[in-house]
């Protein structure tokens, strides 16, 4: 509270009569301008006092931290440090404005001090919505698989050999785009559909080696529809194919780095599997086995009896590595189909306050490649890049509609947080907002 | 065996002039395709190899494609594919196979993987106090051990949490016991097995079915607590009648598969010739009063024969009370058909208490 109202002052001695004779009349327009600022910031009460318990919770925490070291508090406290730090500016803004305004208010008041005043007034306005986003930016709960490395699956969806074409120029695509991005990648997975060509896959899995790259790619998570005249096609048609993809967590090998949320051999996590529960068949001929025949593959099949997933893995020759695969991938499925029905509660909660559904899921269609006009749509944010190459290469392109869709991300989360907190607030009754 | 289809036989002829040759021995599309990439690898890899060394002249380069092709070509002859590439993943392990030694089975790993469970949940929890386990050594005998995966293995499984142990692997071939200290050596540079294992694991020739040879290596460093074995255990009769494939009866040594015919039969009280090795085995376990045995059968019935085979020379070591015989893995009729059951591999675990 005192640097503002110093500097006010140290313009006053320094500036000129300039600003005086602006001074009348900008003070009767601000003074009404400032009255809406406090009170439609854009940060409706219930996030305020959410940001303020959550600082609260940080201070009590950094003092307890003070006293003795625990890795638990200590990671907690880093989690909650950027919204305290946050808060206590937006808090510093907003006092000083108050400050300014009773200095305005004040019939005492200079007139040159009073210039100033309205000066540093608008300023303050200017920043304050960017400090009041940062707030919320803050406020948005960090995704619990976003520090994770990923797996990315392509499937083709409707659309026959065109998807399965499509699918490969698919899984091109993210491979460009993580050797652009200097991230290790193998292909776990790559089944090929019966057909004269290499090309048309039925089902890739694509491991990201590279810790947060689940953050990075999970806006690509959905149906991926191309249009466009098919190789396949004699008549010179526009098909309109679909690529399902998937983007899954995956964990690390031994848990014991990351905290006990995560560690999916503990089986107090939210993501354990318990190995009772899942089956696993050697996939075999009928026949003799053993030293009778000499088999080179060694398929290995697992099915979690409770969800029915089924995940098979012949790549490699070894069958231990095809079954190490085999449950990185049922792990990763699991998780994020955990993950997911923890989410579809959460929207339930919303529902009734922000009408329709506030949920992209994987069923849902967010991005259209379409040749014809060389134009790539992704539906979420709105964006159109009119240079399809150039988000097939995995460039700039790519990175342009991925960085729109963060955003609109984040914008979502804030209304769905503010609609969540005004429904807390209501005591679960049914909300109604504007 | 099943005639292909001509149209199965162009189709794959379309995709890959290759494939056709690699269905003589693969039988599906898919293994097929999966053969030919892991033959593509090895070939790309092997040429950049020559590429990179210089080693070979320029007259005599083969390049990849080349390369591929005669592998293929050798594949077509029913040459396993792991005598072409030279190796077979084996649990964390990579063996090196070569003509004359038995190729490592899927099978085997799996049972190498629950005789190592069996040895660290009973032996070391159940059998004997901590303090005890400390100062002693785990000794374990591997019969007839080819290539040393299992010994090998087990040592990769066990000794992180073991003080220590020793190993002692028995093979009557002499290529099989260069080719398995090769593999010792082989892992270890690779970083699969620790350095103990140099120490650790010893390879020896020696003929299991002569009792006073094998009895005379097995106590030499102390009586084993853990004998574990895949012997030969086809018989004469489906060695020839097709069961066996003949990829299998042409390329891989008959001695590892087939017990050897003659004077080892006439005095024992076996009337099947294909369960010689068991008798053998079995009895050497009574006389060191081994703890636990690990034995790999052919199928269901083997098996069953070889767990009687155990109680009858149980009674005749005057040993029964304290033996517990069974069968892994347990049949489960609910699961696939009977059939297919009984004919696949399995394993006679034999402990002993007290």
């Amino acid at each position: 509270m005192p640097t503002t109202a110093a500097r006010t002052l140290s313009l006053f001695i320094k500036g000129g009569a300039g600003v005086e004779r602006l001074g009348g009349w900008i003070h009767i327009f601000q003074s009404g301008l400032y009255a809406s600022l406090t009170y439609d910031s854009g940060l409706s009460p219930a996030l305020l006092a959410r940001a303020r318990s959550l600082s609260n919770e940080h201070s009590t925490l950094s003092a307890h931290l003070a006293e003795a070291f625990d890795a638990k508090v200590a990671k907690r406290v880093g989690e909650l440090a950027p919204i305290a730090n946050t808060l206590k500016e937006w808090d510093h803004a907003n006092n000083s404005m108050s400050e300014l305004q009773s200095l305005l208010n004040d019939p005492d008041t200079d007139a040159e001090l009073r210039s100033l005043a309205v000066e540093d007034l608008e300023s303050s306005k200017v920043t304050l919505p960017t400090i009041t986003d940062n707030l919320k930016k803050a406020l948005i709960p960090r995704h619990p698989f976003a520090d994770l490395p990923c797996l990315l699956e392509i499937r083709p969806g409707a659309g026959g050999d065109e998807a399965g074409l499509f699918a490969f120029e698919v899984l091109r695509m993210y491979i460009a785009f993580c050797s652009r991005h200097g991230f290790r990648y193998s292909i776990l997975k790559q089944e090929v559909a019966d057909g004269p060509s290499e090309d048309r896959l039925s089902e890739a899995v694509l491991e990201v080696d590279a810790d947060g790259a689940y953050d990075i790619l999970r806006t690509e998570s959905g149906v991926h529809r191309v249009q466009r005249v098919p190789a396949t096609e004699a008549k010179g048609r526009t098909h309109t194919s679909a690529v399902s993809v998937m983007i899954l967590p995956s964990f690390p090998e031994s848990g014991s780095g990351l905290d006990s949320s995560l560690n999916f051999e503990d089986p107090n996590s939210d993501y354990y599997v318990d190995p009772q529960e899942v089956r696993t068949e050697k996939m075999r001929a009928s026949g003799a086995g053993g030293q009778h025949v000499n088999k080179t593959e060694s398929a290995i099949r697992l099915t979690h009896v409770p969800t029915g997933i089924v995940v098979s893995m012949q790549d490699s020759r070894s069958q231990h590595a095809n079954r190490k695969k085999a449950w990185q991938v049922l792990r990763a499925r699991l998780a994020e189909a955990r993950r997911e029905a923890r989410e579809q509660e959460l929207v339930e909660l919303r529902r009734g306050a922000m009408g329709g559904v506030a949920r992209m899921g994987r069923g849902d269609k967010i991005r259209t490649y379409n040749y014809g006009q060389n134009r790539c749509t992704d539906h979420r944010s709105g964006i159109t890049i009119h240079n399809l190459d150039g988000v097939l290469d995995g460039g700039v392109g790519l990175e342009t509609v991925m960085d729109s869709v963060r955003t609109w991300l984040v914008d979502r989360e804030i209304a769905a947080m503010a609609v969540e907190e005004s429904v807390k607030d209501k005591g679960g009754l049914p909300a109604q907002q504007r | 065996m099943p005639r292909i289809p001509n149209r199965t036989i162009l189709n794959a002829y379309q995709q890959d002039p290759l494939l056709p040759l690699l269905f003589q021995e693969c039988r599906s599309l898919s293994l097929a395709k999966n053969e030919l990439r892991w033959l593509r690898d090895r070939a790309v890899q092997v040429a950049q190899l020559n590429l990179a060394k210089r080693t070979v002249r320029s007259k005599y380069f083969i390049g990849w494609r080349g390369l591929l092709r005669s592998m293929c070509r050798a594949r077509s002859r029913g040459l396993p594919l792991q005598y072409i590439l030279g190796d077979q993943p084996f649990g964390n392990l990579d063996i090196r196979c070569k003509r004359g030694v038995l190729i490592p089975r899927p099978e085997t790993e799996t049972f190498t993987f629950h005789a190592a469970s069996l040895i660290l949940h009973d032996m070391l929890k159940n059998g004997r106090s901590p303090t005890e386990n400390r100062a002693t050594c785990l000794r374990i005998l591997d019969l007839c051990t080819g290539t040393g995966c299992i010994s090998l293995l087990l040592h990769a499984l066990i000794a992180p949490h073991v003080q220590r142990t020793s190993i002692l692997g028995v093979d009557i071939s002499a290529t099989a016991i260069g080719l398995a200290r090769k593999n010792l050596i082989y892992n270890i540079r690779r970083g699969y097995l620790s350095d103990t294992a140099l120490m650790d694991i010893t390879f020896r020739q020696g003929n299991v079915l002569d009792i006073h040879d094998i009895f005379g290596s097995s106590i030499h460093t102390g009586p084993p607590d853990v004998i574990i074995s895949n012997p030969p255990y086809i018989s004469q009769k489906s060695f020839r009648d097709g069961t066996t494939t003949r990829s299998v009866r042409r390329f891989e040594p008959r001695i590892a598969l087939v017990p050897p015919k003659g004077e080892y039969m006439s005095e024992l009280p076996l009337n099947r010739q294909e369960d010689i090795f068991y008798y053998h085995i079995l009895s050497l376990s009574f006389r060191l009063k081994t703890s636990l045995v690990v034995l790999e059968c052919g199928d269901r019935l083997q098996g069953t024969r070889v767990a009687a085979l155990c109680n009858d020379l149980a009674s005749e070591f005057e040993q029964v009370g304290n033996l517990h015989i069974c069968i892994w893995p347990a049949a489960d009729e609910s699961m696939t058909g009977g059939d297919l059951q009984y004919s696949e591999p399995c394993v006679v675990i034999v402990q002993r208490y007290g």
